[in-house]
């Protein structure tokens, strides 16, 4: 494994540069509209491939928690022209209060019910926005939000934003990454795979539900305010059916297994939805048919159809000089339990695999 | 199981990482193959990549969604200008890119950016609809070194307040869409007191203004505004909720929602007459299928165009739409004619001046901002912000002897300004149009 921790290092290190030097070889069009775009919708993503990933909530409303920062952003720095920290602190705080009332009301559904609630909730969002006159400015929305200077920093800056939105999702990827680890992640995810087991074991179910939703919800609004500084304006259009669906395509692309795969699906999607209508007319066609094409044959996305690849060419030796294959199979129960519960989260089976996790073969190859 | 879960996290890592730069390097590949990327220029996407023999057109409309219909015949519009020029200006190919949005500004916007920056195209024709009109002409400010055309967009704002300097409009908009209709439903038809039904959006805040500037001027009264969200399809709580006083009902509703509120209003009974807006009878909504004669016929309403109008040039222009497609509406509607406008407008003023575009194509913005030009409805000229002058028209729904609805021709209004006739400063007093100004209950 030695040879596998000096590639990760050099992956990594390579990985950085590309995305660090990034502005420097690409013209400003793709800093700006694949570059950012991806990051930022990347952001909003791993939101719902945190909370459906790991707490088994396929959340429909993570774009509407979007919306509910880009429009606190815009009211507070344009309607009222007040500093941008007042509107960024508001906009945090606003998609987080949302995000917990939201939850309070759809955490306690599951599976395709829960997915019924967040979809009223975002809905009750977009129709809030488009029929408000006071605030929301009905469908015409709110223009000429302007991403502030800094000190130094001219955010508005096509490059600095580049740097700005990379490292705010490094960041939140990080985070994300250290909660799913920590004790509230682990029982969250012993929450998605049973959850009456862990309510058996004293673990306060609706809490965690609760907790992670709202977490999500700031993870969103962190999404929001850098989309809306991008879009420099935020109208209904943002928080409609098609922008709600368009991140559940995301997820589903990029994976809902992995937190990589929000910012794979992002970058995916927004490269398809920019290049495919030089090509065809046709292009939702053509996203239906990566995304049909995707969920059927590739259910952990595109980051897991890929990672099975590169198991397959980097593993193969190894099985060999290991001798059974038997002790590989196993090794790949905990994944397969994640996958296959991303987004159910109470069948029969599942306390074999919670069992199969917490005895994990891999330990040992490390 | 604390301990054990991060490290089969961290085992996964290699791989996705792996993963992760196989397919960043994809993409790069992707990008320095692609013919039209500036490639090793840093920042300034300004520079072109393609041939030095091209001007590239680039055409935005409303491919998918509500408005995709009307988005299709306005690239007709521009097809039908490149044919007119033989495909060709100055010894210089014409090509058109086009981009879809989907009546969102922020789509219209990235489709914009992508049109200017990515496919490098010389200048730009659109957006279809109002919002995204007002999105893309604060982007044309960011790229003051290109030039901007309008497509159908025909809220009063893109060019009236704060404009961009680079954004020409050759075609009307909503407000001078209605001129003359006031006027001709007061006096001819007689209709005094009416209330309104709009959809909730700028465009219909433009045509709701200019109909009651003239409607409210020659005495009528608006008794009641109802304004729908766009995609509205049950209008029962609107229809049973309408005053039963009043003469008539102005309608500025747009596609679909115009032909489900039209059937709906048969459906329950309404009597009251109709006056529409520009798109309300426009031929996207007279073509469709299924019985709407009793509902529309002799139904008033104002636009840039009208299907009967008899002079040669616009009989030739149907003419020319239709045999250049045969898939196309029976008649070039209003999309096709403002795209048609706009275009030949940017290839006129390339022809007078060779297709040179250098210097941040100066010559060409100063020759477009004194270009006059006649088009298939009479002559159009731009005002000091670059907004077109011409004349509009006033229609009424009729059958032909083959059973097709067209709108006849009633009445000529000729050179229309954007402000009406009133003095600019005058009329920018009367504050921007919106669901309660103006106001003559």
């Amino acid at each position: 494994m030695i040879a596998a921790r000096i590639m990760r290092i050099v992956g990594l290190f390579a990985l950085s540069i590309f995305l660090l030097t990034f502005p420097l070889f690409a013209s400003a069009f793709f800093v700006v509209q694949i570059g950012i775009q991806s990051l930022f919708l990347g952001i909003v993503a791993l939101s719902l491939v945190f909370l459906a990933g790991y707490g088994g909530m396929l959340s429909l409303a993570q774009m509407a928690l979007y919306g509910s920062a880009g429009y606190t952003l815009a009211i507070i720095t344009v309607t009222y022209g007040l500093p941008w920290f007042v509107g960024v602190v508001a906009a945090l705080i606003a998609s987080t209060l949302l995000a917990v009332i939201f939850a309070l009301i759809s955490v306690r559904t599951q599976s395709i019910y829960f997915l019924m609630i967040t979809l009223a909730e975002a809905m009750l969002v977009f129709y809030y926005a488009e029929q408000d006159r006071i605030f929301t400015n009905g469908h015409t929305g709110i223009n000429g939000i302007r991403p502030p200077t800094v000190g130094p920093l001219v955010i508005a800056d096509p490059t600095t934003f580049y740097y700005i939105t990379l490292v705010v999702a490094v960041l939140v990827y990080l985070a994300l990454r250290y909660i799913v680890r920590s004790p509230f992640g682990l029982s969250l995810q012993g929450i998605r795979d049973n959850a009456r087991r862990m309510q058996s074991l004293g673990f306060n179910v609706y809490a965690h539900r609760v907790v992670a939703f709202t977490l999500a919800g700031l993870v969103a609004g962190i999404g929001g305010i850098l989309g809306t500084w991008y879009d420099g304006a935020i109208s209904p259009g943002s928080v409609d059916l098609t922008r709600t669906i368009n991140l559940l395509v995301i997820a589903v692309l990029g994976g809902l297994a992995y937190f990589e795969g929000a910012f794979i699906g992002a970058l995916f999607f927004t490269l398809i939805t920019n290049f495919a209508s030089s090509f065809t007319d046709r292009f939702n066609t053509v996203i239906g048919l990566a995304f049909l094409l995707v969920a059927l044959f590739f259910p952990d996305g595109l980051i897991g159809l890929s990672r099975k690849t590169v198991q397959l060419v980097i593993r193969a030796p190894q099985w060999r000089g290991k001798g059974t294959v038997a002790s590989q199979s196993a090794s790949d129960l905990p994944h397969a339990a994640i996958h296959s519960n991303g987004t159910a989260s109470d069948s029969v089976n599942l306390g074999k695999q919670f069992m199969a996790a917490s005895v994990n073969p891999e330990e040992k190859e490390e | 199981m604390k301990a054990r879960m991060p490290i089969s996290i961290q085992s996964r890592w290699l791989h996705r990482l792996v993963l992760l730069l196989c397919a960043l390097a994809l993409i790069t590949t992707a990008c320095g193959g692609s013919p039209t990327n500036s490639g090793g220029s840093g920042l300034n996407t300004g520079s072109s990549g393609k041939s030095a023999n091209e001007i590239r057109i680039g055409a935005l409309a409303t491919l998918s969604g509500a408005f995709a219909v009307d988005g299709q015949d306005a690239l007709r519009g521009v097809k039908m200008a490149i044919a007119e020029f033989g495909g060709k200006i100055a010894g210089k190919t014409l090509t058109m890119v086009s981009e879809s949005s989907d009546a969102t500004p922020a789509v219209a916007r990235d489709a914009a950016r992508k049109l200017i920056e990515q496919d490098n195209v010389d200048l730009m024709v659109g957006p279809l609809s109002g919002d995204e009109g007002l999105a893309v002409r604060d982007y044309a400010k960011t790229q003051p070194g290109k030039v901007f055309l309008n497509g159908s967009s025909a809220a009063q704002d893109t060019t009236l307040r704060n404009p961009a300097p680079n954004f020409f409009r050759f075609s009307t908009d909503g407000v001078q869409w209605m001129a003359g209709l006031g006027t001709y439903v007061y006096q001819t038809q007689g209709y005094k007191r009416i209330a309104v039904l709009a959809e909730d959006y700028s465009f219909p805040y433009s045509q709701v203004g200019g109909f009651m500037t003239e409607f409210c001027r020659a005495g009528g009264h608006v008794v009641k505004k109802f304004w729908v969200p766009i995609g509205t399809t049950d209008y029962s709580s609107v229809v049973s909720s309408m005053p039963s006083n009043i003469d008539a009902i102005y309608v500025a509703l747009g596609g679909s929602d115009s032909i489900n509120f039209l059937k709906q209003y048969v459906q329950f009974g309404g009597k009251a007459k109709l006056i529409g807006g520009t798109v309300t009878v426009d031929q996207t909504v007279l073509s469709t299928k299924g019985p709407l004669y009793q509902h529309v016929l002799g139904v008033a309403s104002a636009g840039p165009i009208a299907d009967s109008n008899p002079t040669p040039v616009w009989q030739q222009f149907a003419h020319t739409y239709k045999s250049m497609f045969p898939d196309g509406f029976p008649s070039p509607s209003l999309f096709a004619f403002t795209y048609y406008v706009n275009a030949k407008a940017a290839l006129l003023a390339l022809k007078q001046i060779n297709g040179d575009l250098s210097n941040g194509e100066a010559k060409f913005r100063n020759t477009l901002s004194t270009l006059q030009f006649d088009t298939p409805t009479g002559l159009v000229k731009l005002d000091q912000n670059r907004q077109a002058i011409a004349n509009n028209f006033v229609t009424l729904v009729d059958k032909q002897t083959d059973g097709t609805l067209y709108n006849k021709l009633v009445q000529i209004v000729p050179n229309v300004n954007q402000t009406l006739g009133v003095p600019e400063a005058q009329y920018l007093q009367l504050g921007e149009f919106n669901r309660d100004n103006p106001s003559c209950p």
